[in-house]
């Protein structure tokens, strides 16, 4: 999976692109360290991703936490099919904001 | 035909042989009447032979009625089991639908929604694992990062050892240039040299250790991925299939408790009407009674019948033969008669038809007529 990165003073996107599975827990390092002030808002956008693994629910988790820890927004964009899918059962839905 | 039919048959062809015997013209009323009679007498032996057939027929209604209870009872036989058939579809009916759980009975909706929730938890479980196995291996991945960095540490201190050691070398050297008077620095220069090695001992010993840990670490970062790395996520989605079959057995099961329902109340309809059919025993005992009672009747009937036949015709012929009015009937109709001349005049008719009239019929009729008048009074 490709992971690309739009940074701003206050605002991260990360463009997600492919399946996102375990083998991507390097990249998601970069997605953790960057839950840092001042950023204030980060936000994954998923439009291009066509597959998620149980490990890939663990990582955003571990996102949410590292988020929560600094007050930082976070929400994941352009969900659909499969990916959209393994949200719902796992009712991130509850756990993230999920926007269209 | 019955033997029933066939003797009243033969009783029409007997009635209109004696019509046409009897049809004589100017004969008296009497003579009529006496022909009448005589033909109703000989009408009679039919009649009897009616009812002797009519006793052989009851009982065959008898038995026909042995055939109707025989009936009736497999009637009751098949409410009995239609009863039966409805009691297990109730208890299927309430059965649909619930399940036994721990020796508790729960609806099927109940099991739904421990279904879900249960299903629901180990979704939770699944992706809460996911997620202390990713943190496990950042946290490992630093683990190693740190150990790498102690690697060089000892590296480090082994490079000073190598380094203290030179130093004493050199010191040692100086010390027998010095002669005498650098025999007590030979000995600092020995023992700098022995710290030496014994850090240098020291060092190769952590860096066995740390390397082991290191080869620990790797080894576990390894099984962490085996285990990080295994997908669950059809686990995940086959939440959403048991959710689909859930709903579905839901929805079948309802279909099934419509139709038991259904079945239900067509086995009470039918029910019913078998109960309708069937011959309560009230109804069957009142019947036997009537059967009993119209043999009593007929029995009475021919026995009269029998009588009649015994003794009518011989009284019957004896007065035709005679032409004698009885004195009984001459009694009974001067008794009736209240003018004395009236009485007279009866009594003189009698007495010329040859009947011994007695004297007080034939007094003067107005002594007559002042008794009665007395009696009248007194009465």
């Amino acid at each position: 999976m490709d992971i690309t990165q739009e940074l701003t003073q206050q605002a991260a996107t990360f463009v997600f692109k492919g399946a996102f599975t375990f083998s991507d827990h390097e990249d998601i390092k970069g997605v953790l360290d960057a839950c840092q002030p001042p950023v204030e808002q980060v936000t994954l956008d998923f439009r291009a991703v066509n597959f998620v693994d149980s490990a890939a629910l663990g990582m955003l988790l571990l996102v949410k936490d590292e988020a929560e820890k600094h007050s930082i927004k976070l929400s994941i964009r352009g969900a659909q099919e499969q990916p959209m899918q393994m949200f719902q059962i796992s009712r991130f839905n509850e756990l993230f904001d999920l926007v269209a | 035909m019955t033997p029933l039919t066939r003797m009243l048959m033969d009783h029409d062809t007997v009635r209109s042989q004696s019509d046409i015997v009897a049809d004589h013209s100017g004969e008296s009323e009497a003579e009529k009447l006496v022909g009448s009679f005589q033909k109703t007498i000989a009408m009679l032996p039919v009649l009897l032979a009616v009812m002797d057939l009519l006793k052989e027929e009851i009982p065959s209604i008898a038995t026909q009625d042995e055939q109707t209870a025989s009936l009736d009872s497999q009637f009751k036989r098949i409410t009995e089991d239609t009863r039966e058939y409805r009691e297990r579809l109730q208890l299927l009916t309430q059965k649909a639908g619930t399940l036994e759980l721990d020796g508790r009975t729960i609806s099927l909706e109940e099991f739904g929604r421990l279904f879900n929730r249960s299903l629901n938890d180990s979704v939770d479980k699944i992706v809460n694992i996911s997620k202390m196995a990713m943190k496990m291996v950042f946290t490992m991945q630093d683990a190693i990062s740190n150990l790498a960095g102690t690697h060089e540490l000892i590296a480090n201190i082994q490079k000073i050892t190598r380094q203290t050691r030179l130093l004493a070398l050199n010191a040692n050297i100086e010390a027998e240039r010095a002669g005498v008077a650098g025999k007590s620095f030979a000995v600092v220069a020995e023992e700098v040299k022995a710290v030496a090695l014994d850090i240098a001992k020291l060092s190769t010993n952590m860096q066995q250790k740390i390397g082991r840990v290191h080869e620990s670490v790797t080894n576990g970062f390894a099984l962490l991925q085996t285990v990080a790395t295994t997908d669950l996520s059809e686990n995940v989605t086959s939440k959403n299939q048991l959710d689909q079959l859930l709903e579905s057995m839901v929805e079948r099961n309802e279909t099934l408790r419509d139709m038991l329902e259904t079945m239900n109340a067509q086995s009470a309809g039918l029910m019913k009407s078998m109960e309708a059919v069937t011959i309560t025993p009230d109804n069957d005992q009142h019947r036997q009674r009537t059967l009993e009672q119209c043999m009593r009747a007929i029995g009475h009937v021919s026995a009269c019948f029998q009588n009649v036949m015994r003794h009518a015709p011989e009284r019957f012929s004896q007065s035709l033969s005679t032409r004698n009015v009885s004195m009984e009937y001459a009694e009974s109709l001067m008794d009736g008669l209240r003018t004395g001349n009236v009485k007279q005049q009866m009594a003189s008719h009698l007495a010329s038809r040859g009947l011994d009239i007695p004297s007080t019929y034939s007094s003067v009729p107005l002594e007559l007529d002042k008794e009665i008048a007395n009696e009248d009074i007194a009465a």
